[in-house]
Order: structure tokens, then C-alpha cells, then sequence
């Protein structure tokens, strides 16, 4: 076996003892709804929330089987699809590089902040980029069937990844139709499947919900945000540094490799126009897809491993929770025996579950003013409160935003 | 490189068109709308404006006030007319009481086609959650208790009939009663 093959081995294997080492802990309302869709798959009942995520449901009752911990099972499912996600990467850039280049694309990928938020955010994440990956790796080994069918699983895993699939499938309409078909056939075949197991178990109810939620997001919801977040506030980070040589890489563009450049800036796109500031883990694709488009279009890899490495672990050493902010708020409260009114616009649900408090939601921010004004109450917000008495409960990676709790003026 | 263009072209107007998911809240609801408007309005001691979106809502409160409560409308306009912002939040919390007693009616009128009956409960367990805040712990244990039965009483069809449930008819109506008197008490 190949020295660079056995090394990104064991190195996997130390990144998954040290995830495996952190406790399962909320990240947000999502990562809890994905969770009580392993117990009971219900998209009426937010477990989970629409459109359903029912691969994620599928695999996480799978993992349950053995497990018994809902919790436990997805952590297992989400982190673990982070943990590979490097190896595959590995795997995926040897198609079309030297082993050499494939490891260095490990190497940043796996040193990469944005891997433990992958890692430990339980959310559909993971699942899906790790599968999206799985497809692309298939299509370089020309195995039709199997792309095709991990496109679907892909996609069902998560469906805002929507973009990745359309331009998969014009590129491959544009420039190897004799697949198309094929991998279409099985894609589609795995696109069945999966509405069939939602259909089966949600009936009806299903397309309620999506009108009410689709209405909801569209009307109500969806165009809101809760900070003041920005997506230039998002790529102008210090973390974000050596993506500069993306710069480079621009002047030596490769033809050979213009399928990531379209997947990059089509992604690009829709982040910018369709995603919520809010969660710099929308970024995330762009990230490991800039890995490799570095790696592949630069020839100095000293250039490509100094700052990256030097970078990634500096950045590591600003993170040192091992819980959620959520869960150590929830922790706090519960520790001071505090029975106040909690008002927020985070993880209302987590809160709910693991307090007797009396939860209200900051999206209803009349009646949460009128709370706030008339009861002594908490208020939970990720924007640092003017007043000096708050606490602070910091994230455990990027992008987990930071939360402040502190008393209303009554 | 033309067909190229074509695909990134393409995506940005994908891109324009569709959005992203998100969390959720209740969804449009009249009565919590209003509720949420005329809270703002108090809030900022703007009475005026309260009456305006009490009028405005005025068909919806009618509704509620015949069907399920007779002294909503006429407790929830002179508490505004008398500026006392404790007594409008209370009237206020009625309107959403009357919801909840509005999707239980719902439920045991269409017990037998679960969907439906399904959806009224989900409906109510959401104007449950605006509720609750304002109820003492008693009660709110009391009623939180009694719609989680309403909703075990509907049964389950099961997938293709495995792990069916039977509609409980009798207790779905013994519960309905204690919601209603739980309410009613508010």
C-alpha cells in the first residue's frame, strides 16, 4: 500500500477518536428535529422539519438499531460522514492527480476548521456533501449505476444542495450524454424510493405541510434572519486566508478541471442570493471545493501546505467548548435552579426539552417585548447585549455562533 | 467555452429563484397576527392603533367570540378603550384559548379521516405553545396533558395498516371537556 494512502488512514482514524471524544450536543432547533425523526418520522410534527431529510432518518433508524440513542445515532451518522469526507477527497482528487496532490488536498481538508463544524454540528450537512462526493468519486469510475443512486441519497440528505444536482446533470448532459441516461435511470430510481418511504409514512399530511411550510418560508419566514451577519462578513475572515490563493489559481486554469469550477461558482451564486448569512456552514461547500481547485492549478505545494497548515491549527486554538452554547446555557440555567421566563430566537425547542422554563419564541417580538417588559425574564440572543451583565457561552467551532443570556430590565 | 457560459448562467438564475430552508413559526394566523400587531401597538402605548387592528380583525373575533367565547370581542375592545395593557394581554391570550378550542372542534368533527384530524391538533398544539407562557404551572400541566390524549385518542393508521392504532372517540371527547374547562377558567 502507498505511503500517502496508509498515513491519510491513520490520520482519519485519529480524527474519528477525537470527534468521538466530544458529547453529542444540540447545535440548534434542526439538529434536534433530525434526531426526533429517528424515533418517530413525522414531517407534520417538525421531526423532522419539511421537506423530511428522509435518508438522514433512514440511515440514523439504521444506526439506532444497534445503538438505542436517537442522539447518539445521529451524532454517529453526521460526524462520522465528516470524519471520511478527507479520505474520500483523497480517493476522489487521485482520478485525476498524483497521490501527492490527493494528500495535500487531505491534509487541509482534514486540518480545516470548517471539518469540526461539519463534524459536530449534527445537522443534514455532512450527510449530504459526504454522499455528494460519493457520487462525484463514482462518476470519475465511470460507475453509472452507483452515481446516479448516490446523486439521490445525496440530494435526500440534503435538498439545498438542489444546485450541485441541476449542474451535475447539465454538465454531464453537455459532455458525456452516452451516461446520462443511466445514471439518470438510477437516479431517479433512488428519487422513488425515497418519496415512497416519506409518502408511506407521512400520507397526506406531507403535502400539507409543504404548502404550509413552503407558504411560510416564502411569506413569513424564510427572508428573515436573526443577526446582522453579512456574507462579505463571512468571507472576509481570518480563517479564511489562504483561500486568497484562489487568486492564483484563476491564472492557471486548467480545462481539464472546469467541472469544479462550475460546481465553485454556481454554488457561489446561490449562496449569495438564496442562503442565510446566519450560518457560515452554507460556505462550507465552497471550501472543500476550493481545496481541491488550490491544490490541482498550483504547482508549489510548500505555497499551497504553509499557510493552510499554519492557519487551520491556529485557528483551531479558538475554539475550546466541548457542548453547544445551547446546551451550556440550558446547563447554566438548570444549575442555578433559575425559573424566569426565557426569551429567544435560538434552539426554542432544545430549550423547551431540556427545561421546566417557561419557553417564548423572539420571532413573536411583540409579545416578547410585552414579556420582557412586564415579567422578569431571560433573554438569549447572538447579538452582545449593550448591558454589562451577561454571560457569555461561546461556540465550539466556526460559524456556531456565540450566545449571550442576560435579565431583562423588567 | 459556450456551453459553459450557458451553464453558469443557468445557475445564477437558479439561483435567483429559489430560496433556502429555514426555521418555522405558526404560519399565518389571523388571531395571531392581530395579537402580535396590537402587542406592538401597547407596547408603545399606541391604543389608537390597537383599536384599529382590533377592527380590522374585527370578523375574525366575532367569529371566535360566537362560537367559542361571548365575551371576547367586547372584553378585548373595552380593555383597549381603557388603556389597561394587563387586562388586553389577557383577552388576548383568550383569542388564542378559542383557537385551541376551535382546532379541537375541528379534530373530533373529522376523527375519523386522521389526516385532518391530525392537522386541527397540530394546529392547536401551536397556539398551545403561545399559550402556555401565560398559564401557572398547574394548569398549563393540566392541559398540556389533556391535548397529548386528544391526540393519542386519533389513532394511527399505521403503514399499510401495521401499527395501527383505533380512533378513541369517547376519550378524545372526555379530553376535548377538560380542555375546554381549562380554558375557560383563564
Amino acid at each position: 500500500m502507498n505511503k500517502y494512502k496508509i498515513i491519510a488512514y491513520i490520520f482519519t482514524l485519529f480524527y474519528a477518536v477525537f470527534i468521538l471524544n466530544y458529547e453529542p450536543s444540540f447545535y440548534n432547533d434542526d439538529s434536534l428535529f433530525l434526531t426526533r425523526g429517528i424515533d418517530n418520522f413525522s414531517v407534520i410534527d417538525f421531526s423532522p422539519h419539511f421537506p423530511g431529510y428522509v435518508v438522514i432518518v433512514i440511515l440514523g433508524k439504521f444506526i439506532n438499531i444497534f445503538v438505542n440513542e436517537s442522539k447518539y445515532s445521529f451524532f454517529l451518522l453526521s460526524s462520522l460522514c465528516a470524519v471520511f469526507l478527507p479520505l474520500l477527497m483523497f480517493f476522489y482528487v487521485k482520478n485525476f492527480a498524483d497521490e501527492k496532490k490527493a494528500f495535500i488536498v487531505f491534509l487541509i481538508s482534514i486540518s480545516s476548521v470548517y471539518l469540526m463544524n461539519l463534524s459536530l454540528s449534527m445537522l443534514s450537512d455532512s450527510v449530504g456533501f459526504f454522499f455528494f462526493f460519493l457520487s462525484l468519486h463514482m462518476y470519475e469510475l465511470k460507475k453509472n449505476k452507483l452515481t446516479g443512486f448516490a446523486f439521490s441519497v445525496a440530494l435526500f440528505s440534503r435538498p439545498s444542495y438542489f444546485i450541485f444536482f441541476v449542474i451535475g446533470f447539465i454538465y454531464i448532459y453537455f459532455t458525456n450524454k452516452k451516461s446520462l441516461k443511466e445514471i439518470l435511470i438510477y437516479f431517479l430510481f433512488g428519487t422513488f424510493l425515497f418519496l415512497s418511504y416519506t409518502f408511506f409514512y407521512n400520507g397526506y399530511l406531507y403535502i400539507e405541510e409543504a404548502i404550509r411550510f413552503t407558504q411560510g418560508h416564502f411569506e413569513l419566514w424564510g427572508v428573515g434572519q436573526n443577526s446582522d451577519i453579512k456574507w462579505i462578513d463571512n468571507i472576509l475572515k481570518f480563517e479564511n486566508i489562504p483561500y486568497l490563493l484562489l487568486i492564483f489559481s484563476i491564472f492557471s486554469f486548467k480545462k481539464e478541471y472546469i467541472f469544479l469550477w462550475i460546481l465553485f461558482l454556481s454554488y457561489f451564486l446561490w449562496m449569495i442570493f438564496a442562503q442565510n448569512a446566519d450560518n457560515i456552514r452554507h460556505m462550507i461547500p465552497l471550501v472543500f471545493l476550493a481545496n481541491i481547485i488550490i491544490v490541482l492549478s498550483i504547482k508549489n505545494k510548500i505555497l499551497i501546505l504553509v499557510p493552510f497548515l499554519i492557519i487551520n491549527f491556529y485557528a483551531h486554538s479558538f475554539y475550546k467548548e466541548k457542548i453547544s452554547p445551547l446546551e451550556n446555557i440550558a446547563k447554566y440555567i438548570n444549575n442555578n435552579n433559575n425559573e424566569a421566563i426565557i426569551i429567544t430566537n435560538r434552539g426554542i425547542e432544545v430549550l423547551r426539552e431540556k427545561l421546566k422554563n417557561k419557553i417564548v419564541d423572539g420571532y413573536y417580538k411583540n409579545s416578547a417585548g410585552f414579556i420582557a417588559n412586564n415579567k422578569k425574564s431571560l433573554i438569549i440572543t447572538t447579538n452582545k447585549p449593550k448591558y454589562k451583565n451577561y454571560k457569555e457561552f461561546r461556540g465550539r467551532f466556526i460559524g456556531e455562533q456565540n450566545l449571550y443570556l442576560f435579565e431583562s430590565q423588567n | 467555452m459556450k456551453k459553459y457560459i450557458i451553464l453558469v448562467l443557468i445557475s445564477l438564475i437558479a439561483s435567483i429563484n429559489l430560496q433556502a430552508y429555514s426555521y418555522a413559526a405558526a404560519g399565518k394566523e389571523p388571531t395571531i397576527d392581530s395579537r402580535e400587531g396590537i402587542l406592538g401597538a401597547i407596547n408603545s402605548d399606541n391604543f389608537v392603533l390597537a383599536k384599529e387592528i382590533l377592527e380590522k380583525n374585527k370578523d375574525n373575533y366575532l367569529y371566535l367570540t360566537k362560537e367559542f367565547n361571548e365575551k371576547l370581542f367586547s372584553s378585548l375592545e373595552s380593555s383597549i378603550l381603557e388603556k389597561d395593557k394587563q387586562k388586553i394581554n389577557k383577552w388576548l391570550d383568550v383569542s388564542i384559548a378559542t383557537e385551541i378550542q376551535r382546532r379541537l372542534d375541528g379534530g373530533l368533527k373529522n376523527i375519523d379521516n386522521f389526516n385532518i384530524a391530525k392537522v386541527m391538533l397540530a394546529k392547536a398544539d401551536k397556539f398551545y405553545k403561545l399559550l402556555s407562557v401565560s398559564l401557572d404551572k398547574e394548569l398549563d400541566k393540566k392541559l398540556k396533558e389533556a391535548l397529548f390524549q386528544c391526540m393519542d385518542s386519533i389513532g394511527n393508521p399505521g403503514l399499510f395498516g401495521v401499527g395501527a392504532k383505533p380512533v378513541n372517540k369517547e376519550k378524545y371527547i372526555e379530553n376535548e371537556k377538560i380542555v375546554d374547562e381549562l380554558l375557560k377558567s383563564l
